[in-house]
């Protein structure tokens, strides 16, 4: 009896012996953060490397390996499409977890309607920067908002009370706002940002940044109308359209999408 | 003859005392109504002058206050008007 039990002890032992072989745990990689190349179109990911016994990385780009690399950091030149980025680490046939997921995806809000500065609606809108980055519209009538608006809807006339509110409006910066035609803006530390001229293709990248390809205004002259645009402070692009003007009521409707990752001109979407 | 001379003489003298007025009188007129009414024109004289002098005076203000609002009302350059900014490059 005696033997018969310290076989079976002897037994169960080797059977988990043989049952744990091949099973490594690995470390997921960590503090993945991702960047824009110095060119505004390459995406640089980094993290912090596994001190687990590893082979190497693998990246992935919307669930498909796009690379991988035996160090932490890699680079996904000149993408064309936006999306979630996760990392795994590996050892032979085993892979880690996934780790956090960093994504290019750009943060949309959905059509709004926008006024005419001197209308009776908000003119001015700003995204969340410090949040999810979504879009709201904001009065340009209080001084106060200068913090958060960062574009304005005008149609630089000083228009009678009442309206109507002519076309053709344009997008501006808001440091155009006190010396405005319209004469209703105070003055503030209004915050800067920089227009494209219209769009063709709203999901190819935007131009590059520069004093010629980027303005403090620019016109709606057609509908639908896409313009990019860029934050001066932060460094963020982003796509603008505007679509159904209505001079009457002095109001536009506008849809935005804005790159997360400062510097990125991608705004596919 | 003489009788004649002597009747055209006294004729002619009743004439020029006849005609002679009262005592106290000047041409009909009493010397007192006379001053007075000397003084009353002297009166008048004065106060005629002192009207021209006012409606000097009102002419003279009158256009210098003509000149002032004339000159207030002339057109002014008027500031240009706001209009749309120059378009410019990023910085």
């Amino acid at each position: 009896m005696k033997r018969l039990f310290a076989l079976t002890i002897v037994s169960l032992f080797l059977l988990v012996l043989v049952g744990c072989d091949g099973e490594v745990t690995l470390t997921a990689p960590e503090n993945v953060t991702i960047a824009a190349g110095t060119n505004g179109l390459d995406v640089v990911l980094d993290w912090d490397e596994v001190t687990d016994e590893i082979d190497g990385y693998i990246v992935y780009f919307e669930t498909a390996a796009i690379g991988t690399v035996t160090t932490a950091g890699y680079t996904d030149a000149s993408p064309t499409e936006t999306g979630d980025y996760y990392i795994t680490a590996y050892l032979g046939e085993d892979e880690s977890d996934p780790s956090t997921t960093v994504t290019t995806t750009p943060v949309n809000t959905p059509a709004v309607p926008i006024y005419e500065l001197e209308a009776d609606g908000n003119a001015g809108y700003g995204w969340n920067l410090a949040g999810e980055m979504k879009g709201s519209t904001y009065s340009m009538t209080d001084a106060s908002n200068d913090v958060l608006v960062d574009f304005y809807v005008t149609n630089f006339i000083d228009d009678p009370v009442g309206g109507p509110w002519p076309l053709n409006y344009n997008i501006a910066s808001p440091t155009e706002g006190p010396n405005d035609p319209g004469g209703i803006v105070p003055t503030g530390s209004w915050r800067t940002t920089w227009f494209t001229d219209p769009i063709t293709d709203p999901q190819a990248p935007l131009p590059l940044y520069s004093s010629t390809t980027y303005f403090n205004f620019t016109e709606i002259d057609v509908d639908p109308i896409y313009m990019g645009f860029y934050l001066d402070s932060e460094g963020y692009f982003g796509l603008v359209t505007f679509s159904g003007a209505n001079a009457g009521a002095g109001s536009i409707q506008v849809e935005t999408w804005i790159q997360p990752v400062a510097g990125l001109r991608l705004i596919a979407h | 003859m003489r009788k004649m001379a002597i009747l055209l003489i006294a004729v002619v003298a009743l004439m020029v005392i006849g005609c002679q007025p009262p005592e106290g009188m000047t041409g009909g007129v009493s010397q007192e109504a006379f001053d007075e009414l000397k003084t009353q024109v002297e009166t008048m004289q004065t106060d005629l002058d002192n009207v021209h002098a006012s409606l000097d005076q009102l002419i003279e203000d009158y256009n210098e206050l003509k000149a002032k609002v004339d000159k207030g009302s002339a057109p002014v350059p008027k500031p240009p008007a706001p209009s749309k900014p120059p378009r410019k490059g990023a910085k």
